[in-house]
Protein backbone atom coordinates (compact mmCIF):
# COMPACT_ATOMS: atom_id res chain seq x y z
CA UNK A 1 0.00 0.00 0.00
CA UNK A 2 2.54 2.20 0.83
CA UNK A 3 4.97 1.85 -1.75
CA UNK A 4 2.17 2.07 -3.87
CA UNK A 5 1.65 5.81 -2.53
CA UNK A 6 4.93 6.53 -3.38
CA UNK A 7 4.99 5.31 -6.85
CA UNK A 8 1.61 7.02 -7.34
CA UNK A 9 3.88 10.19 -5.78
CA UNK A 10 6.07 10.16 -7.90
CA UNK A 11 4.43 9.50 -11.08
CA UNK A 12 2.13 12.99 -10.13
CA UNK A 13 5.36 15.25 -9.20
CA UNK A 14 7.23 13.89 -12.39
CA UNK A 15 3.38 15.15 -14.35
CA UNK A 16 3.23 18.11 -12.74
CA UNK A 17 7.19 18.69 -13.45
CA UNK A 18 6.32 17.95 -17.15
CA UNK A 19 3.35 20.23 -17.86
CA UNK A 20 5.03 22.84 -15.20
CA UNK A 21 8.66 22.87 -17.77
CA UNK A 22 6.07 22.49 -21.00
CA UNK A 23 4.35 25.81 -19.99
CA UNK A 24 7.53 27.78 -19.29
CA UNK A 25 8.71 26.36 -22.12
CA UNK A 26 6.03 27.79 -24.08
CA UNK A 27 5.79 31.21 -22.48
CA UNK A 28 9.54 31.34 -23.65
CA UNK A 29 8.41 29.94 -27.00
CA UNK A 30 5.73 32.53 -27.23
CA UNK A 31 8.69 35.59 -26.94
CA UNK A 32 11.10 34.09 -29.38
CA UNK A 33 8.27 33.66 -31.92
CA UNK A 34 7.16 37.06 -31.37
CA UNK A 35 10.84 38.16 -31.83
CA UNK A 36 11.16 36.51 -34.63
CA UNK A 37 7.90 37.80 -36.42
CA UNK A 38 8.85 41.29 -35.87
CA UNK A 39 12.65 40.09 -37.37
CA UNK A 40 10.88 38.57 -40.24
CA UNK A 41 9.09 41.73 -41.07
CA UNK A 42 12.20 43.47 -41.77
CA UNK A 43 14.41 42.89 -44.85
CA UNK A 44 17.14 41.26 -43.03
CA UNK A 45 18.65 37.82 -42.84
CA UNK A 46 18.86 36.48 -39.51
CA UNK A 47 20.14 33.41 -37.56
CA UNK A 48 18.30 30.91 -35.00
CA UNK A 49 20.53 28.92 -32.76
CA UNK A 50 18.27 26.35 -31.87
CA UNK A 51 19.73 24.65 -28.72
CA UNK A 52 16.92 22.15 -28.33
CA UNK A 53 16.37 20.72 -31.62
CA UNK A 54 20.54 20.90 -32.51
CA UNK A 55 20.25 23.00 -35.44
CA UNK A 56 21.18 26.67 -36.62
CA UNK A 57 19.09 28.27 -39.01
CA UNK A 58 19.31 31.84 -41.38
CA UNK A 59 16.82 32.80 -42.07
CA UNK A 60 14.61 35.78 -43.45
CA UNK A 61 11.37 36.08 -43.89
CA UNK A 62 10.66 33.34 -42.21
CA UNK A 63 12.33 31.12 -44.67
CA UNK A 64 15.04 29.04 -43.44
CA UNK A 65 17.86 29.77 -46.14
CA UNK A 66 20.50 27.20 -44.87
CA UNK A 67 20.47 25.28 -41.93
CA UNK A 68 23.44 23.67 -39.96
CA UNK A 69 23.38 20.35 -37.65
CA UNK A 70 24.55 20.94 -34.18
CA UNK A 71 26.45 17.51 -33.52
CA UNK A 72 27.08 18.75 -29.73
CA UNK A 73 26.09 21.53 -27.23
CA UNK A 74 26.84 22.72 -24.14
CA UNK A 75 26.23 25.67 -22.11
CA UNK A 76 27.16 27.10 -19.10
CA UNK A 77 25.96 30.25 -16.86
CA UNK A 78 22.61 32.74 -17.49
CA UNK A 79 20.05 31.64 -19.60
CA UNK A 80 19.65 33.89 -22.89
CA UNK A 81 17.10 36.19 -23.06
CA UNK A 82 14.36 36.18 -25.53
CA UNK A 83 15.19 39.09 -28.15
CA UNK A 84 17.08 39.61 -31.14
CA UNK A 85 20.99 39.27 -29.86
CA UNK A 86 23.25 41.36 -32.31
CA UNK A 87 26.21 39.69 -32.99
CA UNK A 88 29.22 42.15 -32.24
CA UNK A 89 32.65 40.26 -32.75
CA UNK A 90 33.97 37.09 -34.94
CA UNK A 91 37.03 36.45 -33.31
CA UNK A 92 39.63 33.68 -34.13
CA UNK A 93 42.95 33.40 -33.98
CA UNK A 94 43.67 33.73 -38.11
CA UNK A 95 40.97 36.07 -39.54
CA UNK A 96 41.00 35.76 -43.23
CA UNK A 97 42.96 38.42 -44.65
CA UNK A 98 41.73 40.12 -48.21
CA UNK A 99 43.96 40.53 -50.56
CA UNK A 100 44.44 43.81 -52.34
CA UNK A 101 44.50 44.26 -56.10
CA UNK A 102 47.57 46.21 -57.34
CA UNK A 103 46.09 49.28 -59.63
CA UNK A 104 47.53 48.48 -63.41
CA UNK A 105 47.77 45.18 -62.59
CA UNK A 106 44.60 43.78 -64.71
CA UNK A 107 45.00 42.15 -67.68
CA UNK A 108 42.67 40.47 -70.28
CA UNK A 109 43.47 36.97 -68.90
CA UNK A 110 44.46 38.62 -65.21
CA UNK A 111 41.57 37.87 -63.59
CA UNK A 112 41.71 34.68 -64.10
CA UNK A 113 45.28 34.22 -61.72
CA UNK A 114 43.61 36.61 -59.32
CA UNK A 115 43.90 35.16 -55.44
CA UNK A 116 40.45 35.31 -53.86
CA UNK A 117 39.05 35.28 -50.51
CA UNK A 118 36.83 31.78 -50.93
CA UNK A 119 35.42 29.78 -48.45
CA UNK A 120 38.12 27.52 -47.70
CA UNK A 121 40.44 30.62 -46.30
CA UNK A 122 37.35 30.69 -43.30
CA UNK A 123 38.67 29.62 -40.11
CA UNK A 124 36.40 26.65 -38.75
CA UNK A 125 37.32 27.53 -35.09
CA UNK A 126 35.82 30.75 -33.66
CA UNK A 127 33.97 32.54 -31.26
CA UNK A 128 31.26 34.78 -31.44
CA UNK A 129 30.33 37.48 -28.76
CA UNK A 130 27.14 39.03 -28.63
CA UNK A 131 25.62 41.51 -26.68
CA UNK A 132 25.04 40.92 -22.83
CA UNK A 133 28.06 38.80 -23.02
CA UNK A 134 26.89 35.70 -24.62
CA UNK A 135 29.99 33.89 -26.40
CA UNK A 136 29.57 31.34 -28.22
CA UNK A 137 32.46 28.95 -29.50
CA UNK A 138 31.95 26.48 -32.86
CA UNK A 139 34.33 24.25 -33.92
CA UNK A 140 33.90 21.19 -36.50
CA UNK A 141 33.55 17.84 -35.17
CA UNK A 142 37.10 16.11 -34.65
CA UNK A 143 37.95 13.44 -37.38
CA UNK A 144 41.45 13.00 -37.62
CA UNK A 145 43.99 12.15 -34.70
CA UNK A 146 45.27 15.70 -34.03
CA UNK A 147 42.26 16.95 -34.41
CA UNK A 148 40.98 15.02 -31.46
CA UNK A 149 43.99 15.66 -29.60
CA UNK A 150 42.91 19.61 -30.28
CA UNK A 151 39.51 18.79 -28.57
CA UNK A 152 41.47 17.61 -25.44
CA UNK A 153 42.03 21.01 -25.17
CA UNK A 154 39.16 22.69 -25.61
CA UNK A 155 37.49 20.28 -23.11
CA UNK A 156 40.53 21.84 -20.47
CA UNK A 157 39.59 25.14 -21.90
CA UNK A 158 35.86 24.69 -21.56
CA UNK A 159 36.24 23.16 -17.74
CA UNK A 160 38.56 25.80 -17.09
CA UNK A 161 38.00 29.19 -18.05
CA UNK A 162 34.18 29.66 -18.25
CA UNK A 163 34.39 29.28 -14.14
CA UNK A 164 36.91 31.54 -13.80
CA UNK A 165 35.16 34.21 -15.82
CA UNK A 166 31.77 33.24 -13.99
CA UNK A 167 33.17 34.53 -10.50
CA UNK A 168 34.87 37.63 -12.44
CA UNK A 169 31.42 38.37 -14.02
CA UNK A 170 29.29 38.08 -10.58
CA UNK A 171 31.29 40.37 -8.73
CA UNK A 172 30.92 43.11 -11.33
CA UNK A 173 26.92 41.90 -11.19
CA UNK A 174 26.91 41.01 -15.19
CA UNK A 175 25.68 38.11 -16.84
CA UNK A 176 27.55 35.40 -18.30
CA UNK A 177 26.61 32.95 -20.86
CA UNK A 178 28.87 30.36 -22.36
CA UNK A 179 28.09 27.88 -25.23
CA UNK A 180 29.71 25.63 -27.02
CA UNK A 181 28.93 24.29 -30.37
CA UNK A 182 30.10 20.89 -32.59
CA UNK A 183 29.32 21.72 -36.18
CA UNK A 184 29.53 18.14 -38.42
CA UNK A 185 32.07 19.71 -40.29
CA UNK A 186 34.89 21.84 -41.21
CA UNK A 187 33.04 23.17 -44.46
CA UNK A 188 29.82 23.79 -42.10
CA UNK A 189 31.67 25.65 -39.94
CA UNK A 190 33.56 27.70 -42.51
CA UNK A 191 30.00 28.43 -44.06
CA UNK A 192 28.39 30.05 -40.81
CA UNK A 193 31.59 31.92 -40.24
CA UNK A 194 31.02 33.21 -44.08
CA UNK A 195 27.63 33.64 -43.52
CA UNK A 196 27.05 35.70 -39.95
CA UNK A 197 28.15 39.11 -39.98
CA UNK A 198 28.98 41.41 -37.48
CA UNK A 199 25.94 42.96 -36.24
CA UNK A 200 23.26 40.56 -37.19
CA UNK A 201 20.46 39.33 -35.24
CA UNK A 202 20.67 36.54 -33.65
CA UNK A 203 17.84 34.44 -32.06
CA UNK A 204 18.89 31.26 -29.01
CA UNK A 205 15.76 29.34 -28.63
CA UNK B 1 64.60 10.83 3.04
CA UNK B 2 63.15 14.08 4.19
CA UNK B 3 62.61 17.06 1.90
CA UNK B 4 65.10 20.00 2.85
CA UNK B 5 63.63 23.20 3.00
CA UNK B 6 64.62 24.59 0.45
CA UNK B 7 62.81 22.38 -1.47
CA UNK B 8 59.72 22.16 0.60
CA UNK B 9 58.98 25.84 -0.01
CA UNK B 10 58.71 25.85 -3.85
CA UNK B 11 56.22 23.00 -3.00
CA UNK B 12 54.18 24.48 -0.91
CA UNK B 13 53.73 27.78 -2.96
CA UNK B 14 52.92 25.93 -5.88
CA UNK B 15 50.22 23.29 -3.89
CA UNK B 16 48.46 26.47 -2.67
CA UNK B 17 48.13 28.26 -5.97
CA UNK B 18 46.65 25.08 -7.46
CA UNK B 19 44.28 24.70 -4.48
CA UNK B 20 42.81 28.38 -4.99
CA UNK B 21 42.56 27.92 -8.02
CA UNK B 22 40.29 24.73 -7.42
CA UNK B 23 38.41 26.71 -4.67
CA UNK B 24 37.72 29.44 -7.61
CA UNK B 25 37.02 26.57 -10.19
CA UNK B 26 34.31 24.97 -7.53
CA UNK B 27 32.93 28.53 -6.59
CA UNK B 28 32.52 29.42 -10.58
CA UNK B 29 31.10 25.57 -11.09
CA UNK B 30 28.68 26.72 -8.34
CA UNK B 31 27.85 29.99 -9.61
CA UNK B 32 27.43 28.77 -13.35
CA UNK B 33 25.52 26.21 -12.17
CA UNK B 34 23.32 27.92 -10.60
CA UNK B 35 22.46 30.17 -13.22
CA UNK B 36 22.51 27.14 -15.78
CA UNK B 37 19.51 26.00 -14.10
CA UNK B 38 17.56 29.66 -15.47
CA UNK B 39 17.81 28.04 -18.91
CA UNK B 40 14.71 25.88 -17.91
CA UNK B 41 12.70 28.03 -15.13
CA UNK B 42 13.29 31.73 -16.53
CA UNK B 43 10.49 31.98 -18.30
CA UNK B 44 8.38 31.26 -14.88
CA UNK B 45 10.01 34.00 -13.31
CA UNK B 46 10.13 36.52 -16.51
CA UNK B 47 7.12 37.82 -14.57
CA UNK B 48 4.42 36.94 -17.49
CA UNK B 49 0.98 35.89 -16.57
CA UNK B 50 0.34 32.41 -16.43
CA UNK B 51 -2.01 31.55 -18.89
CA UNK B 52 -3.52 28.48 -19.90
CA UNK B 53 -1.67 25.94 -21.74
CA UNK B 54 -4.13 26.07 -24.80
CA UNK B 55 -4.20 29.55 -24.72
CA UNK B 56 -0.40 30.15 -25.01
CA UNK B 57 -0.26 27.18 -27.83
CA UNK B 58 -2.49 28.55 -29.78
CA UNK B 59 -0.66 31.94 -29.73
CA UNK B 60 2.19 30.18 -30.69
CA UNK B 61 0.54 28.85 -33.68
CA UNK B 62 -0.84 31.88 -34.72
CA UNK B 63 2.34 33.51 -34.69
CA UNK B 64 3.96 30.45 -36.45
CA UNK B 65 1.36 31.00 -39.34
CA UNK B 66 2.07 34.46 -39.12
CA UNK B 67 5.48 34.12 -39.85
CA UNK B 68 5.04 31.88 -42.64
CA UNK B 69 2.55 34.17 -44.25
CA UNK B 70 5.96 36.75 -44.60
CA UNK B 71 7.22 34.04 -47.34
CA UNK B 72 6.94 34.94 -50.97
CA UNK B 73 4.25 34.33 -52.84
CA UNK B 74 5.91 33.64 -56.16
CA UNK B 75 9.02 32.64 -57.35
CA UNK B 76 12.32 34.47 -55.40
CA UNK B 77 16.12 33.81 -55.92
CA UNK B 78 18.56 32.50 -53.15
CA UNK B 79 22.07 33.20 -53.73
CA UNK B 80 24.78 30.86 -51.90
CA UNK B 81 27.75 33.46 -51.70
CA UNK B 82 29.80 30.80 -49.83
CA UNK B 83 29.32 27.85 -52.27
CA UNK B 84 28.58 29.91 -55.84
CA UNK B 85 24.80 28.36 -56.07
CA UNK B 86 22.03 29.68 -57.01
CA UNK B 87 18.63 28.62 -55.98
CA UNK B 88 15.12 29.53 -58.40
CA UNK B 89 13.02 28.90 -55.16
CA UNK B 90 8.93 28.70 -55.26
CA UNK B 91 7.86 28.08 -52.00
CA UNK B 92 9.42 25.21 -50.26
CA UNK B 93 10.67 23.91 -53.83
CA UNK B 94 14.03 24.40 -56.11
CA UNK B 95 12.99 25.03 -59.69
CA UNK B 96 16.42 25.44 -60.60
CA UNK B 97 19.79 25.21 -59.58
CA UNK B 98 23.18 27.22 -60.87
CA UNK B 99 26.76 27.67 -60.57
CA UNK B 100 27.50 31.25 -60.34
CA UNK B 101 30.17 33.80 -59.82
CA UNK B 102 30.46 35.93 -56.29
CA UNK B 103 32.22 38.96 -55.11
CA UNK B 104 36.05 38.03 -54.86
CA UNK B 105 36.32 39.83 -51.47
CA UNK B 106 39.73 41.98 -52.40
CA UNK B 107 40.10 45.35 -52.53
CA UNK B 108 41.31 47.98 -54.33
CA UNK B 109 42.62 51.63 -53.61
CA UNK B 110 43.19 54.35 -55.70
CA UNK B 111 46.49 55.36 -55.95
CA UNK B 112 46.67 58.58 -54.23
CA UNK B 113 44.47 56.65 -51.48
CA UNK B 114 41.69 59.00 -51.50
CA UNK B 115 38.85 56.21 -52.25
CA UNK B 116 38.84 52.20 -51.51
CA UNK B 117 36.46 49.36 -53.08
CA UNK B 118 35.71 45.82 -51.13
CA UNK B 119 34.54 43.58 -53.74
CA UNK B 120 31.95 41.82 -52.05
CA UNK B 121 28.88 40.79 -53.23
CA UNK B 122 26.77 42.37 -50.23
CA UNK B 123 24.17 40.63 -48.19
CA UNK B 124 20.71 40.40 -47.34
CA UNK B 125 17.12 40.96 -48.66
CA UNK B 126 17.09 42.47 -51.78
CA UNK B 127 14.29 42.71 -54.39
CA UNK B 128 14.86 42.84 -58.47
CA UNK B 129 14.73 46.37 -59.07
CA UNK B 130 15.40 46.32 -62.96
CA UNK B 131 15.32 44.28 -65.71
CA UNK B 132 18.15 44.96 -68.77
CA UNK B 133 17.51 42.81 -72.10
CA UNK B 134 21.06 43.32 -73.83
CA UNK B 135 22.63 45.70 -71.41
CA UNK B 136 25.98 47.16 -71.90
CA UNK B 137 28.33 48.13 -68.71
CA UNK B 138 28.87 51.80 -67.68
CA UNK B 139 32.49 50.60 -66.53
CA UNK B 140 32.73 52.35 -62.80
CA UNK B 141 35.94 54.38 -61.54
CA UNK B 142 37.11 51.17 -60.42
CA UNK B 143 37.17 49.28 -63.62
CA UNK B 144 39.55 52.28 -65.07
CA UNK B 145 42.01 51.98 -61.79
CA UNK B 146 42.16 48.30 -61.99
CA UNK B 147 43.48 48.32 -65.78
CA UNK B 148 45.73 51.37 -64.59
CA UNK B 149 44.08 53.67 -66.78
CA UNK B 150 42.66 57.08 -66.78
CA UNK B 151 39.05 58.00 -65.92
CA UNK B 152 37.56 59.21 -68.88
CA UNK B 153 35.12 62.40 -68.37
CA UNK B 154 32.51 61.43 -71.06
CA UNK B 155 29.84 58.93 -70.28
CA UNK B 156 30.26 57.16 -73.93
CA UNK B 157 34.01 56.22 -72.87
CA UNK B 158 32.57 53.75 -70.34
CA UNK B 159 30.03 52.23 -72.49
CA UNK B 160 31.39 48.26 -72.59
CA UNK B 161 28.83 45.99 -74.99
CA UNK B 162 28.93 42.13 -74.82
CA UNK B 163 30.58 41.80 -71.09
CA UNK B 164 27.09 41.14 -69.47
CA UNK B 165 25.83 38.65 -71.62
CA UNK B 166 21.70 39.07 -72.40
CA UNK B 167 19.80 39.80 -69.49
CA UNK B 168 19.98 41.66 -66.22
CA UNK B 169 18.56 42.18 -63.43
CA UNK B 170 19.62 44.42 -61.27
CA UNK B 171 19.08 44.46 -57.10
CA UNK B 172 20.31 47.67 -55.96
CA UNK B 173 23.13 50.08 -55.46
CA UNK B 174 24.67 49.12 -58.98
CA UNK B 175 24.55 45.43 -58.44
CA UNK B 176 23.47 43.12 -61.10
CA UNK B 177 22.82 39.59 -61.72
CA UNK B 178 24.35 39.29 -65.28
CA UNK B 179 25.77 36.55 -67.51
CA UNK B 180 29.36 35.93 -68.52
CA UNK B 181 32.37 35.73 -70.81
CA UNK B 182 34.21 34.07 -67.97
CA UNK B 183 31.93 30.71 -67.94
CA UNK B 184 35.00 28.75 -67.02
CA UNK B 185 35.60 30.91 -63.63
CA UNK B 186 31.51 30.04 -62.94
CA UNK B 187 31.35 28.31 -59.23
CA UNK B 188 34.49 30.73 -58.18
CA UNK B 189 34.84 34.27 -56.09
CA UNK B 190 35.69 36.07 -58.90
CA UNK B 191 33.35 39.12 -59.43
CA UNK B 192 33.52 42.56 -58.20
CA UNK B 193 30.32 42.07 -56.27
CA UNK B 194 27.64 41.25 -59.11
CA UNK B 195 26.94 37.93 -59.60
CA UNK B 196 27.52 36.35 -62.80
CA UNK B 197 25.31 33.39 -64.58
CA UNK B 198 25.73 31.26 -67.23
CA UNK B 199 23.06 32.01 -70.29
CA UNK B 200 20.77 28.98 -70.20
CA UNK B 201 19.98 29.64 -66.05
CA UNK B 202 20.15 33.38 -67.07
CA UNK B 203 17.34 33.38 -69.09
CA UNK B 204 15.45 31.00 -66.64
CA UNK B 205 15.86 33.37 -64.10
CA UNK B 206 15.03 36.61 -66.32
CA UNK B 207 11.24 35.25 -67.64
CA UNK B 208 10.70 33.53 -63.57
CA UNK B 209 11.30 36.92 -62.14
CA UNK B 210 9.31 40.34 -62.63
CA UNK B 211 10.15 43.93 -60.36
CA UNK B 212 9.82 42.84 -56.97
CA UNK B 213 10.62 39.08 -56.79
CA UNK B 214 12.64 38.85 -53.77
CA UNK B 215 16.84 38.08 -53.59
CA UNK B 216 18.26 36.88 -50.88
CA UNK B 217 21.78 36.68 -50.45
CA UNK B 218 24.13 34.82 -47.66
Amino acid sequence: MLSKSIQLLIILSIATNFLWSENTNLIKQTQLLEAELALAQKPQVYFVFHIKDKKISLKARGIALKEWEIKKIRYFGNSPPARPIPLLKKSTLFPPKRKNIKPGSYTEDGEFKLTTLELNDMPATYTLAMEGCIYIFLRPQSRSFFSKLRSIWYHFKWFTFPPLKKIWFSLKKRPLTSIEVVLKSKKDSQELYWSIMEGAACLIF
Amino acid sequence: MFLKRQHLIPIIVISSIIFVLLVLEGVGYYLGGKSAAEWKKDSAEAGLEKGDLRIIQTKNRILKKRIERLSPAGFYIVIDSANNILYLKKGPDTTREAVISCGSGNILEEPDGKRRWVFDTPMGVFEVKSKLVDPYWLKPDWAFIEEGEKIPKEKEDRIEGGMLGDYALGFGDSYFIHGTLYTRLLGKNVTHGCIRVGDEDLKVLYSASSIGTKVFIF
